[in-house]
Order: C-alpha cells, then structure tokens, then sequence
C-alpha cells in the first residue's frame, strides 16, 4: 500500500513479510510496510505490538527469521547496524543511550565522525548542529545530569550528525512536558524539511495523529491498519485495540 | 577399551557435580543478570566448610549439609542485600571488576585463616569402591551424583510447580515485564541468589569428599562452570547439564590420554571453538552476532 | 585556525601531564642508589604495562583480566629465543610484539563480536591455558626455569648499571603514553570511547566497534609483549608460574583502576603509589605480593569500584571542581 505525499518520491524503506519469534512467542508476522521517501510515518500500537523490535529489525540490531527489508531498493538484512547506519538509517532508542562518558559536544562528534574522518571538522559540524537547536551552551558539559528532553534532542542531535536519510524515532515525546514537547514537533518538522524521512514511534495518540501524514498500526506482531491519521482514528480495528481510548480523537 | 569406558562413567558421575556447581552460577547469572567471577571462590569456601564441619563433629560431610544448608541460603540472602544489589544496577563492567577484587578477597582470606596447604576429607565410604563389569567406580563419586541429581531435581520441580519458582523464570525471562505484573522483583533475586548458594553448598560438600581444596582453586571452578554455562547455553538446565558432562568427560580422556595439566589448555581451545562456532551454546536461543 | 609549532609547544609545556612525565624523567638522576633506581624501573614499567592495559579496558571496557598472557609470551619468545638461540634480544622484542598482535586476534576474532564478558572470560582462560601449555612444555635451557646469560652490552639488552634499565623502562613508559595520547585525539580514540560509553548506540551511529576493539587490544597486546620481553632480560630468569602469574593481571588491572580508569595519568599515578607503597609494605607484613598484600588489592578493587569508579583521577578532578566552586562562590 502506497501514500503519495506529492506523487514524486520513491520508496526508502520496504518490508516484506517481515516475520521474527523468540522462543514460542511470535514478535512479528508478516509485516508488509513500504514508506515514502520524505515522509513522516507514524507507527503506534499497544504495548507489547512488536515497534521496538521492528525498530531493531530495521536498524540491524536484531535477525528476521524471514523476510526482506529494502532499503532503497537494496536489501540490507544481511548488514551489521553500522553499515545500515552508513547507508543513511540512524535511530534514536527508547531510553536514550547518550555516551556518558564525554561532552555533550563529543556525544555529537560521534555522529559526524562517520561524514569525515578529520576530528576538528567534525567537530565544527557537531557544534553546528548544537548551535542550530540552542544546546551549544552547554557544548562541553557531561550529559549525566541533562534532563530527559536534552537528552532525547542530543541523541537526535547525535543521529543528525551522521546525515542519515532515513531516521527512527523510538518514543519521541515520552517523559517531556508540554513546552518541551511542542520543542520536539517544531524539531521533527525541521528534520522533515531537510527531506529526512522519519518513522515515529509514540504513545501520546494526540502527538502522533497530529505530526504524521501516515500512520502504521501494529497489533500482537501483526499490522491490522494503515491509513492517514483521519482513517485511522475512525478504524474500527484500531479502536478495538486500544479498548475504546479516548486518546485516539484528534 | 575399559579404560575408556571407566572414563565415561566417572566424566558422567563428576559431570553431575559440575552441574550442579554450574546451575549455581546460571541461577545468580540468569535471574539477577550478575556477572560473578568469584563463583569458583565460593565453592572454594563450600568445600572448606564442608571439610571444617567433618573435623569439628566427625561427621559425613553431606550430613552437615543441615546445617550448610540453611546457612547458605540466609548468606545468599544477605549478600543480595548488601552486595548484589548494588552492583546489579551498575553496568556489566562492574560486575566483571568487583566479583574480580572479590575473588581475591576470598581467596586470600582463605590462605590467611587456612594456610596454604591441600586439605580433604576421608569418609569411610572414602576407599570404597563399587564394582561391576570390570569397572571401579569409588563411593564418593556415586553419593556426589546423587546429591546433585536430587538436588537438580529439587531445583527444577521449584521452578516449574511453584508460584516462586514461575516467578524466578519470568524474572530471568523478562524483568520489566515481570515487574509489570506486579512480582516482586527484589525478593525474587534474594531468593535466587540463596538457591544459588544452596547448589553451591551441596557441591563443595561433594567435592570435597573427592577432591582436595586449596585457598586458589576458586579460579579453576570458576573458570570450569563458566564455560560449562557458555557450552550448553545460557538460561538452559539441561544444557548446563549436558555440558557439564561433557567437559567432565573431556577432563578425565585429556587427564588420562595426554596429561592432567593440559585439561585447563583444552578448555581454552574448546571455549574459542564454542565462540567462534556457536556462542548461544547447545541449547542456547541462538541470536544473531551484531 | 591553524596552530603554529610555538603556540602548541606552549600549551604541550602547560599540559600536566607532560610536567608529570617531565618530572619521571628526572627522577633517576636524583640518586644513583640501587635501589632506589630499581623501584624506579619498576614503577615505570607497571606504569607501561597499566597503560597498556588500560587502553583497551580502560577506554574500551573490555576488561582483560588474563593480560598476563601477552606478558608471558612476550618473555618467552625473548628470552628462548636469546638464551637457546643466541638471538639478539632486540629481535626477540620485535617478535614478541608480533605474537602478542596475533594472540589478541586470536581471541578478539572469537569474542569482540559477543558481549563484553565473553571476551573476558576468554582472556582469562588463555592465561591459564598458556601458564599450563608452557609448565607442561617445560620450555629453556635450565629444566624448568630459564635463565639469560648476563653478557653486557645494548646489543644484548643487558647492563651492569640499573640506571639504563630504568631509562628504558621510561622510554617504553613515553613511547605507550604517546601512542595512547595520539589514539584519544583521532577518530578511532573517539570510537572506541563510544564502544566503551554505549557499544549498542556506537554502532547505530555507524562505528564498527568490532574492528575498532581489534586494533585497540592488538595495539595493547603489542606493547605488553614487549614489556614482557623487556621483563625477561631485566630479571634474567623467567619461570611460567612466574611470567604467566595471574598477579600480574591482577597489577595491571588495580594500578589503571586505583589511578583512574580510562584515564592517561591514571595508571601511572596507580603505579607511582602503589609500587613504593608495596615496597614498603614488604618490610611491614611481608610484601604485596603476598596473602595480605592481595587481600588489600581485593578491597580496594571492590571499594573503588563501589565507591569512585573513576579512581585517584576522579577524585582529583572532584576536588578541583569543589575548589572552584568554594573560589567562586567566595567571590560573590
């Protein structure tokens, strides 16, 4: 199933019957998504629906049992994270896994490091980035005791350093209050304008409703819709899932 | 050809013994997800309470085991607490490092309170040997299988047929799902951890009515069921089981064929193997190298 | 901005840490007692050795706790190959830090790609299994013991005056630090901080942290062979339970650990208290290589890991930041 966003782009990311069981339980069955490039797609789905592990499907952090995934057009499920990663997928995790053991400049380094292999360079393109989203103040402070939305904006801050073409965000929003939130929206809407196409993990069904132009539902491993944020909010299935929550009105 | 077949018995009848040693380990490493490099050291002290109980009281070692027994779980406990705990919560490098520090701690105390001599203990089944088709297989090996197989039994019937038991599985599962459903983590990891040391105790007893001891064998065990829990896969009874027979088995043809000291340089070989062949072990979840 | 040579050179001289080994090297002419000029080489050589340590376990995190098996190697291959073969202890170095690259291949081709404490479990297996190897082969001229003729001279790596053993020592401890200065200032210093920091979120950013953990512990496998080699003619006799003793793991891992892990300064602070303080011990209750002085060496590991996991050098930057603080809020 395809959305056209403005008809012109090709697909970036492709999953075909994309299955995973640990043990007897089955994470994911069958998954079929094919993304847009330049798009932002959201992906919800209760507790438990199997959005991280495609996350770590994607990323190459975990195997499929079966399936493909093609990143434009090339099938990557034989490559280590760190070649999808050069190929342009960057990632932030769930808890945000910042490097505590440098600055906050450093932890932004690590991302460009993979651009250009000169340190000070890099170091320039890292502190661009900082200044562009008002953290460079803080440039040469250890990330320890950051509150959790610096964090979250340094991980992206890290991945966006690696010029990624294709960026997946695992609980964007979780934890922040209103003001930093709205902080994160206004962030993600500058990523999309640079043309990254992002992928959405998120709870907060307002949030996601509002910033995604598609929407990718998951269910006990399996897709049960796929839809604009409009469609997916009247979808019965979808609100069966979620037992009726009031959330899901946007 | 009776050789062989007598080394096969005694590697199947130690490997009960390493068994247990080594669920000890798999216990503390799977439900607390604490690396302990100072699990040898505590078989060490195992084996010299069980020697220190059969001086003071003359009795057989395993009948101390009543009072090896609850003491271990109530250390096991205690340990949790004070120990354990903290270092959970800290990343795995800690682990490595603290156990590290505390293995010498043990096992220079132990050379300290001591001395540095080989120490074991004589039963009167100690010389007795039990003989059929030509074999000889000594009392002390048979009675150490036992124990283990009962206790390997006890343990796993806890495991699967009580409330407790279940929840130590899911806690070794899935620690954030378990706490979800409302178990309470922290007694669970105390009790694991006094399982643990129960195994421990039971089979210091059995070794050391076979083996001696020494304050810096802990270090040889440990080494020994680390690689028994890495061979048969982690999280898995019966690959521990497994493995350990067939390094116990593996122990007796080196010792018997080439020299006893090289057993620790097969082990090296054959860990490097496991490794490079198949890490998740026999019977390991086998998971993709990233 | 292009720096001159004037301008780095000046903040080279204001670095403390280049006033630190300044002074080090200064430090054997200030008394030409035998003693004196032994503990020297010892503290300069553990110095080397924790370094050399601390660059893959230290930066890395992957701790190495069988470490003792480069040094092993490393005095082996030196000294059969002078005391049998008759060849120059130089050579034997070279060669030694060749077997040394390749054992750590060996074991990081098995391991690097698991989790950490395979790797360390494996470290340690290998000393154990070398130490064994190495008893059994009963290896050298003298039964179980090898002992390396004294001829003198630099081609033979030996010298009547301590002080050279001690100026090499200092050489091996400047050329490791060096080597390990220039690392932490490229790209791979800064991957292999990431590996050390997060492996998981290392490699979403594209490091490939296998091959980074592979030339970090050839690098260090390197230089501990060689300082093993070094080790060898400077004590003339090498025995396996003595070269491949796991107390020498253990001194490398407590002086980087007690000095400030992932630290340049670290292990060399670690060494210059610990080696006198052992000395002094020695007369005290026997020594620290000894029941008591190891049962020390266990607390203290586990204290600092509990209490100040970045070591002396943690408290020392505490301090600094609490005396700043104390000088600014003064101001006000």
């Amino acid at each position: 199933m395809m959305h056209d966003i403005d008809g012109s782009n090709g697909s970036i990311l492709e999953l075909k019957d994309v299955t995973k069981s640990f043990g007897g339980i089955h994470a994911l069955q069958g998954i079929n998504i094919n993304i847009q490039k330049g798009a932002i797609v959201g992906l919800i789905g209760p507790n438990g629906a199997g959005k991280t592990t495609l996350f770590n499907m994607i990323s190459g952090f975990l195997g499929m049992d079966r399936g493909e995934i093609r990143f434009n057009q090339k099938e990557i499920s034989r490559l280590y994270p760190y070649d999808r990663s050069r190929l342009g997928i960057g990632r932030t995790f769930q808890l945000p896994k910042i490097f505590n053991n440098m600055s906050v400049l450093d932890n932004v380094l690590i991302g460009a490091l993979q651009k250009s292999s000169d340190v000070n360079e890099s170091k320039q393109v890292a502190m661009e980035i900082l200044r562009d989203i008002n953290m460079d103040t803080i440039a040469d402070s250890f990330p320890g005791d950051l509150p959790i939305a610096s964090r979250k904006k340094l991980e992206i801050c890290r991945a966006l350093a690696s010029s990624p073409t294709l960026l997946l965000l695992d609980e964007a929003i979780s934890g922040l209050t209103p003001k930093e939130t709205l902080e994160m929206i206004d962030l993600i809407e500058k990523l999309s304008a640079k043309g990254i196409t992002l992928l959405i993990i998120e709870h907060v069904m307002k949030f996601i409703m509002n910033i995604s132009q598609w929407i990718v539902v998951l269910n006990y491993g399996q897709k049960i819709a796929e839809g604009t944020p409009e469609e997916i909010a009247r979808n019965e299935t979808v609100i069966d899932a979620y037992l009726g929550k009031k959330e899901l009105s946007c | 050809m009776e050789i062989f077949i007598q080394l096969i018995i005694n590697g199947c009848l130690t490997g009960m013994t390493y068994a247990l040693m080594a669920l000890g380990l798999s216990i503390i490493f799977g439900t607390l997800g604490l690396i302990n490099f100072a699990h040898g050291d505590f078989i060490m002290l195992a084996m010299y309470g069980g020697f220190l109980i059969s001086l003071c009281s003359g009795m057989d070692p395993y009948l101390g085991l009543f009072i090896m027994l609850p003491v271990a779980f109530v250390l096991g406990i205690a340990l949790y607490r004070f120990l354990f705990k903290r270092l959970i919560d800290a990343p795995e490098e800690s682990h490595i490092i603290a156990t590290f520090g505390l293995s010498f701690v043990f096992q220079y105390g132990a050379m300290l309170l001591f001395s540095a001599e080989y120490k074991s203990v004589s039963t009167d089944y100690s010389a007795n040997v039990f003989h059929f088709w030509n074999q000889y297989i000594d009392y002390p090996h048979i009675y150490g299988a036992l124990a283990a197989v009962i206790l390997i039994a006890l343990l796993i019937s806890f495991l699967h047929y009580t409330n407790t038991g279940r929840a130590i599985r899911a806690v070794s599962e899935q620690r954030r799902g378990a706490m979800m459903i409302g178990i309470n983590v922290h007694k669970i990891y105390a009790i694991a951890a006094g399982l643990g040391l129960c195994c421990i105790a039971v089979s210091g007893v059995s070794l050391i009515t076979f083996e001696s001891v020494h304050p810096t064998i802990g270090p040889h065990f440990n080494l020994l069921c680390w690689i028994i829990v890495v061979l048969g896969g982690i999280g898995s009874i019966p690959g521990t089981i497994l493995g350990a027979i067939i390094i116990a088995v593996m122990e007796m043809m080196v010792g018997y064929y080439f020299e006893p000291a090289l057993t620790t340089f097969a082990y090296f070989v054959m860990f490097l193997a496991i490794l490079m062949i198949r890490p998740s072990g026999i019977f390991g979840v086998k998971e993709r190298r990233a | 901005m292009k720096v001159t040579t004037g301008q780095r050179l000046q903040s080279y001289i204001k670095d403390p840490l280049v006033v630190f080994i300044a002074v080090l090297g200064i430090l054997p002419l200030l008394s030409s007692h035998h003693f004196y000029l032994q503990m020297l080489t010892l503290v300069f050589l553990f110095a080397f050795f924790s370094e050399a340590w601390n660059i893959i376990s230290g930066f890395g995190k992957q701790f190495s706790l069988g470490h003792v098996a480069f040094f092993g190697i490393g005095a082996y291959i030196t000294g059969i190959l002078y005391a049998d073969y008759g060849i120059s202890p130089w050579i034997g170095l070279a060669l030694s830090g060749v077997f040394g690259i390749l054992l750590a291949l060996l074991i990081g081709f098995a391991t690097f790609r698991l989790r950490a404490f395979f790797f360390t479990l494996s470290t340690i297996a290998c000393a154990e299994a070398l130490r064994v190897l190495f008893t059994y082969w009963r290896l050298g001229s003298t039964g179980l013991g090898t002992t390396i003729p004294a001829v003198n001279g630099l081609g033979n790596l030996t010298f009547s005056h301590e002080i050279y053993y001690t100026y090499l020592a200092y050489i091996l401890l400047l050329t490791v630090v060096s080597v390990t200065y220039r690392i932490t200032k490229s790209r791979i210093g800064y991957y292999l901080f990431a590996t050390g920091g997060d492996e998981e979120a290392a490699k979403s950013l594209g490091v490939n942290t296998y091959r980074i953990k592979l030339i970090v512990f050839a690098i260090s496998g390197f230089f501990t062979a060689i300082g093993g080699g070094f080790y060898c003619m400077y004590m003339r006799y090498i025995e396996p339970c003595m070269v491949f003793a796991v107390d020498f793991s253990v001194q490398f891992a407590v002086f980087a650990i007690v000095g400030g892990l992932g630290t340049i300064a670290g292990p060399i602070l670690g060494s210059v208290i610990l080696i006198p303080l052992s000395t002094f011990f020695r007369s005290w209750i026997g020594g620290l290589f000894t029941p008591i002085g190891f049962l020390i060496y266990g607390i203290i590991l586990v204290l600092i890991i509990l209490f100040l996991p970045g070591g002396l050098m943690k408290g020392i930057s505490m301090m600094k930041d609490k005396i700043a603080q104390r000088i600014s809020s003064r101001k006000e």
